[in-house]
């Protein structure tokens, strides 16, 4: 028992190493990363929602009047506030107070821990369930898929969510066997829910899983047999999970998010309503422009094969088979290392599929490039991670000589050699990147895929504009929205004198490739009379983002 | 199990360093360039493959004229340069003989014959600056963008219930076809429904056809015989829609000698 504490505090230790390795790489590459359009409404969110916690300190009656929470917390209620509110407070603290992060980085810290907890908790979790190599290759097998790797940079909420889905599934896991970590669970859940609106679905795939292990039991019992794998020394599952996520999580919820304190029915009824109708953006698809329902019942899978590297999914396979073939075999352990029970196989399956599934609905609006369906690699990383300690086994009953450390980290590093290759490569233009089954940025270009969303490629033409824009020039900036564009200026990315401004006034202006935006392209050639750009930033020689000029410009160098 | 997964990880890295290394250097660029202003003649059309290269305009700049850039088909061209990246074609050069080609690493020339180019007597679009709508109003050639997401040079009508002439009033004889295409423009992706966009011409103030133009499939060029002249003529288009009046709508035509 002591060993076994002994190395669980041991893999704790190594889960919190490779967290804070992935933060410290995080903040060592923000800068590269350009503002994309909603961290730019996010900005915005946290600097109106730290002016009401200004008023809170300073004067809390008037902060809890209704008007005053209108004014501060109306801003993109159509998500909740806990990341924008940590947002507030990290740029308050790390950039205004301590000054030790600069203005976008503060804010996009808190993004950055949710990311780095992600790969904690996937550590354990994967050490938990099938070993520690299998944590290892799980963990760092998501940290290095390029799109992931990109989205953990932002100050946006979506690898925040999938960090959320992530720690509320392993903690419904472990809860079925103990109301501690059912109490856990119970507060994981009520956090997520501040998270995104994604963690709504949770209680239906929790539920669902814990309604069919109840079933299987009953069934089993029925038939007086011998229950599968270790079932046998499993617990009845029980539903701490839901009882504490059911009491605290709505309480969470509503004490969390001011806007919620007055109207309250209102405004969550124009929450769900804003996202059950939600507009469609374009997505190309194969050279279609993808801007109403039907969408392509295959959109998120394809996609999740053309920008997952290869061999996670290949492991995620393999992992997926071999779980299922060790249910078909009846008294076998769970696992090489860890532990199982209470229906994991089933939980990760569940979980790995069902937010891809969701989203394929052809209602559903499908935009932002995979990151929709991101909750769902986390558990793919986790089959991999099971393939993985398979294949240590494998290896080391081959040549039983073999150091079985030596042999897993030989392993698991030759298994994430393609993914550290495709995500350094990635930096930091992210959503270009394709795997190179696909061909690459460039084989997705030709198929006629999607390039990339959100404006964000302007850091990778600023310093041209830097260069070659005359002092007090007005760049029109086309796909980055206006606060993103005041950061980079804030940011010194670009110069700030340069000034924002629309094409008819504009010396230069930008634009983003995307299918659909050839038609804002034709409007910059009609009013400059130039299909010729001056400038193209490229990603694998795929254009992502041009600059046009005005004919007639005279250059004047920049007053420094 | 074991060696299936090394040799994904092998095919993996192997096929990622080949992506890596496969964009072309400026210094490519500028030797492809330089072939093709030294290869290129009047009349000839430079093209770059895959379509998505646009950065290749910044290399070859005047050597694709906007004309060219917004073409709605290859008819006219004698030949065709391919500017290609790393081996790949268009179907605007199947079925030309190619007789030349070059190499400059990553980026390759290829120059297409066309054995009996449409010979063009006059280009409305060319022409434009001589046109004028019913109100007086100068016509200037503009892009507007298919339902492919092409880009098309063409001239700007806006569409009114009554309908808009667009006049060119001294078009030289010779030619015996008009020939022309009509575009509603794909705004952002979507396409505001409406009526079919009719297109009537006239030469001197006889019909000489009249098409429908509708938003989706695709781009179909019409054809209206040309009445014999000996001395140059007025010809008229006009465009009428009834109802999808927000619609980009442009058209573009020539004048040519009737293919032998």
């Amino acid at each position: 028992m002591e060993a076994l504490n002994r190395k669980r505090r041991f893999d704790h230790l190594i889960g919190a190493a490779i967290a804070i390795a992935y933060l410290l790489v995080l903040l060592g590459t923000a800068r590269d990363v350009g503002f994309s359009r909603d961290e730019g409404f996010y900005f915005t969110a946290a600097k109106r929602y730290q002016r009401w916690f200004d008023v809170l300190a300073e004067n809390p009656s008037k902060a809890l009047n209704e008007q005053v929470i209108e004014r501060h917390w109306k801003y993109n209620r159509e998500h909740p506030a806990l990341m924008k509110t940590l947002f507030a407070f990290s740029h308050r603290t790390l950039h205004q107070k301590l000054e030790i992060l600069s203005p976008a980085t503060a804010y996009r810290f808190p993004g950055m821990v949710a990311a780095a907890l992600g790969l904690y908790i996937l550590f354990i979790f994967g050490s938990h369930a099938f070993g520690r190599a299998a944590g290892a290759f799980a963990a760092l097998g998501f940290a290095l898929m390029p799109r992931i790797f990109y989205h953990a940079h932002l100050a946006c909420f979506d690898v925040a969510v999938t960090t959320a889905w992530l720690g509320v599934t392993y903690l419904y896991w472990r809860s079925l066997s103990s109301w501690k970590f059912g109490l856990a669970a119970g507060i994981a859940f009520a956090m997520a829910l501040t998270v995104k609106l994604n963690i709504f679905f949770m209680p239906f795939v929790l539920g669902g899983h814990y309604a069919i292990l109840m079933i299987y039991r009953l069934v089993m019992k029925k038939r007086g047999a011998k229950q599968r794998g270790t079932a046998q020394s499993d617990p009845s599952p029980k539903p701490w999970a839901f009882v504490f996520g059911g009491f605290i999580g709505p309480l969470v919820f509503f004490a969390h998010w001011p806007w919620l304190w007055h109207n309250t029915w209102d405004r969550l009824l124009f929450y769900v309503g804003f996202h059950s109708a939600h507009p469609f953006y374009n997505t190309a698809w194969f050279g279609e422009n993808i801007i109403e329902a039907p969408t392509p019942l295959l959109l998120p899978t394809v996609m999740t094969a053309m920008t997952v590297p290869t061999i996670i999914l290949v492991l995620f396979g393999i992992g997926v088979i071999l779980r299922l073939r060790r249910r078909a075999r009846p008294g076998t352990e769970s696992n090489d290392e860890g532990r199982g029970g209470q229906g994991l196989d089933l939980l990760l399956l569940v979980s790995a599929l069902f937010p891809i599934a969701l989203i394929s609905h052809p209602n559903v609006p499908i935009f932002g490039g995979t990151k929709h369906w991101m909750p769902a690699y986390p558990f793919i990383a986790l089959f991999g991670g099971a393939a993985i300690a398979r294949l240590i086994s494998i290896v080391c009953e081959r040549w039983p000589k073999l150091n079985r450390l030596a042999a897993s980290v030989v392993i698991v590093a030759l298994c994430l050699a393609p993914p550290f290759q495709q995500t350094i490569q990635s930096h930091p233009m992210g959503l270009a990147t394709y795997v190179p089954f696909a061909g690459g940025a460039p084989g997705a270009a030709t198929l006629g895929m999607t390039r990339q969303f959100w404006g964000y490629t302007t850091a990778s033409v600023a310093p041209w504009l830097n260069e070659n824009m005359d002092n007090g020039a007005v760049v029109s900036f086309h796909d980055t929205s206006l606060p993103s564009v005041r950061m980079f200026k804030t940011e010194e990315i670009v110069r700030k004198d340069i000034r924002i401004g629309g094409l008819r006034r504009a010396k230069a202006a930008l634009l983003h490739h995307e299918l659909h935006m050839v038609v804002e392209e034709a409007w910059i050639w009609n009013a400059y009379g130039t299909i010729v750009p001056s400038h193209v930033a490229t990603h694998q020689g795929v254009p992502i983002v041009s600059v046009y000029e005005r004919p007639g410009r005279k250059k004047k160098p920049p007053i420094e | 199990m074991l060696m299936f997964v090394l040799g994904v990880v092998l095919l993996e890295v192997v096929l990622q360093w080949r992506v890596n290394h496969s964009a072309p250097d400026e210094a490519e660029w500028l030797a492809v360039s330089a072939a093709v202003r030294g290869e290129k003649k009047a009349g000839d059309l430079v093209v770059i493959a895959p379509e998505w290269a646009t950065q290749g305009r910044v290399y070859l700049r005047d050597l694709i004229a906007p004309k060219d850039h917004g073409r709605f088909d290859t008819t006219r061209y004698g030949r065709v340069l391919l500017v290609s990246l790393n081996g790949a074609s268009t179907s605007e050069v199947e079925g030309l003989e190619r007789v030349k080609s070059e190499t400059f690493g990553r980026l390759s020339l290829e120059v297409y014959n066309r054995s009996a180019p449409a010979i063009i007597t006059y280009d409305f679009v060319e022409n434009a600056s001589t046109g004028y709508r019913q109100n007086g109003q100068r016509i200037v050639p503009g892009f507007v963008i298919d339902n492919a997401f092409k880009p098309r040079l063409v001239i700007p009508v806006p569409l009114r219930p009554d309908g808009v002439k667009v006049v060119f009033p001294d078009v030289p004889a010779g030619g015996d076809v008009l020939r022309g295409y009509g575009v509603v423009g794909n705004r952002s992706g979507q396409f505001d429904v409406g009526s079919a966009v009719t297109i009537a011409a006239s030469v001197d103030g006889a019909p000489i056809g009249r098409v429908k133009v509708r938003n989706m499939g695709p781009l179909e060029p019409f054809e209206f015989e040309l009445p014999k002249r000996t001395e140059a003529a007025e010809v008229v288009f006009e465009i009428h829609s009834t109802s999808g009046l927000k619609r980009e709508f442009g058209f573009a035509a020539d004048i040519r000698e009737r293919e032998k």
